[in-house]
């Protein structure tokens, strides 16, 4: 039973790891989305 | 049929005289796999490991890490010289280049075999009692898989930044399954396990030479087609 | 739709290993040579193993695909897959490692199972690898379908090869109760769901860093 639980925290600490580092890259990309947009705007206002 | 001659033979004896002239990679390869040996036999005498049961596998890293240094001939010089464009204009099938770029590391295999094979029957005391047969049956089998891996590979780092390594990790992972057969081959060949033992339980290894034999053939079989197939992707632009 | 997804995996997920530790949980028997079996280590281990090789099977078809094909696609849901075979051979040795623990004391053994689970691993890693080391985005795609191929080609191998090894300890997969088999369903079933969540998010992210480097650049 403890090697079971450890199995699943282990499982599942990995899951959440890559799941973070998949949210820091779209978190990455929606900063370069909204900088790209405000760029544009300001471009389009001149 | 004529025409793939013409091309094979172009291609295959260019390389053949490059070397001859060059004289660059084969000495190198010779010497690392001497290196490698006498370090593998200084390291084992040090922790006072069997000799005999290193010998095979000894004989394997040095076949391994010198024959990446074959591989990485095969379309090195090709890249620095634009020689690829040169050979891709010409009308020749691309599975013919990679035949003959396959002939060409296996030959050059081969010859390090015979220098380095030696080489390993004195430092580690094995030798090779009246299975002559089997024995250049095994090391050839290993020079068709890393020639056949290593060739399509060396094709597809030319384009990549860091060539060297690059193949290195490439080779080495594909190759680690035929590495079990092969050596426990070598072990059966060189007489350190007995005849008996061998296709019983009692061993780590559970089958017998013509199970490794088997394996490795196949290994060869299907990787060699494959890697022929995939080689004209790799050359397309 | 990826909200939902998202929502499925994780209730999935929970009800899994809820079950897994209450009702699915397989009772320490003895075992032949007086050794206790502790099999529910399974339930996280077997789920892994499967759905590494699904991931490896995508790759062989994007792979096959995009070779065909050549639309960018394909090499996006490959590399996806790559990444999400990594994780799930991490996993699968992480697990491979704590089972072998428990059964035959050392943490790794050159075992059948383990050795798979090694070699697997090298191979999601190396095709990473081939990936970041190739700038150009045409030549990437092709170079990384060829390696996919080849790579999927070797698995069968790898298995054939380490089944020479001897097996120390032939595991026994039998369910006692029903509850079992559905806990054992529920997460394989959960797996999976994540690992297609895996997939489309990274494919997501792929392929919208592609158009927006494109436009930079164009």
């Amino acid at each position: 039973m403890f090697y079971l639980a450890l199995a699943v925290s282990v499982a599942w600490l990995v899951y959440f790891a890559y799941l973070f580092a998949l949210d820091l890259q779209i978190k990455d990309l929606r900063r370069r989305l909204d900088a790209r947009s405000a760029d544009s705007r300001n471009n389009t206002n001149d | 049929m004529r025409y793939f001659w013409l091309s094979f033979k172009a291609i295959f004896i260019k390389d053949i005289v490059t070397e001859l002239r060059a004289k660059q990679v084969l000495p190198t390869m010779i010497v690392l796999g001497m290196l490698i040996v006498w370090v593998m036999r200084i390291v084992s005498e040090a922790s006072s490991l069997s000799t005999q049961m290193m010998g095979p596998a000894v004989l394997w890293i040095a076949f391994l890490f010198s024959g990446l240094q074959a591989q990485e001939r095969a379309f090195a010089t090709e890249e620095r010289e634009d020689c690829i464009s040169g050979l891709l204009l010409a009308p020749v099938d691309p599975g013919t280049i990679y035949i003959a770029k396959f002939l060409v590391n296996v030959i050059m295999l081969c010859v390090f075999e015979i220098v380095v094979v030696p080489v390993v029957f004195i430092t580690f005391r094995v030798g090779v009692g009246d299975k002559w047969i089997e024995f250049i049956t095994v090391l050839l089998l290993g020079n068709v898989a890393i020639s056949s891996i290593g060739t399509l590979f060396s094709a597809m780092v030319q384009l990549s930044r860091s060539r060297g390594a690059l193949l290195s990790i490439l080779v080495l992972v594909i190759l680690l399954p035929i590495m079990l057969p092969a050596t426990f081959a070598l072990l059966l060949i060189f007489g350190v396990i007995p005849e008996e033992f061998a296709g019983s339980g009692a061993l780590a290894f559970v089958g017998d030479l013509k199970t490794a034999l088997g394996y490795m053939i196949a290994f060869d079989a299907i990787f060699t087609v494959a890697c022929w197939l995939l080689f004209g992707f790799v050359v397309q632009e | 739709m990826r909200r939902l997804l998202m929502f499925i995996t994780l209730a999935l997920l929970l009800t899994s290993t809820w079950l897994a530790f209450t009702v699915g949980e397989v009772v320490p028997s003895e075992d032949e040579k007086g050794v206790t079996v502790e099999k529910n280590i399974l339930y996280v281990h077997v789920p892994s193993a499967i759905c590494s090789t699904l991931c490896f099977l995508v790759l062989l078809l994007t792979s096959i695909a995009y070779l065909v094909n050549s639309k960018p696609i394909f090499d996006y849901i490959g590399a996806a897959s790559a990444e999400a075979a990594l994780v799930f051979t991490t996993v699968l040795n992480l697990t491979g490692c704590i089972f072998s623990r428990v059964f035959w004391g050392p943490w790794w053994t050159p075992t059948p199972r383990l050795l798979t689970s090694a070699i697997l691993w090298f191979l999601a890693v190396a095709y990473l690898i081939l990936r970041a080391g190739i700038q150009n985005q045409r030549h990437r795609a092709r170079l990384c379908a060829v390696f996919g191929i080849i790579a999927f080609i070797d698995v069968p191998m790898v298995f054939i090869s380490a089944r020479m090894m001897r097996d120390m300890h032939p595991a026994n997969v039998g369910f006692d109760t029903a509850w079992q088999g559905v806990s054992f369903g529920l997460s394989v079933l959960s797996i999976l769901s994540l690992a297609a969540l895996f997939i489309w998010l990274r494919t997501d992210i792929l392929r919208s860093r592609a158009q927006l480097e494109n436009e930079m650049y164009s």
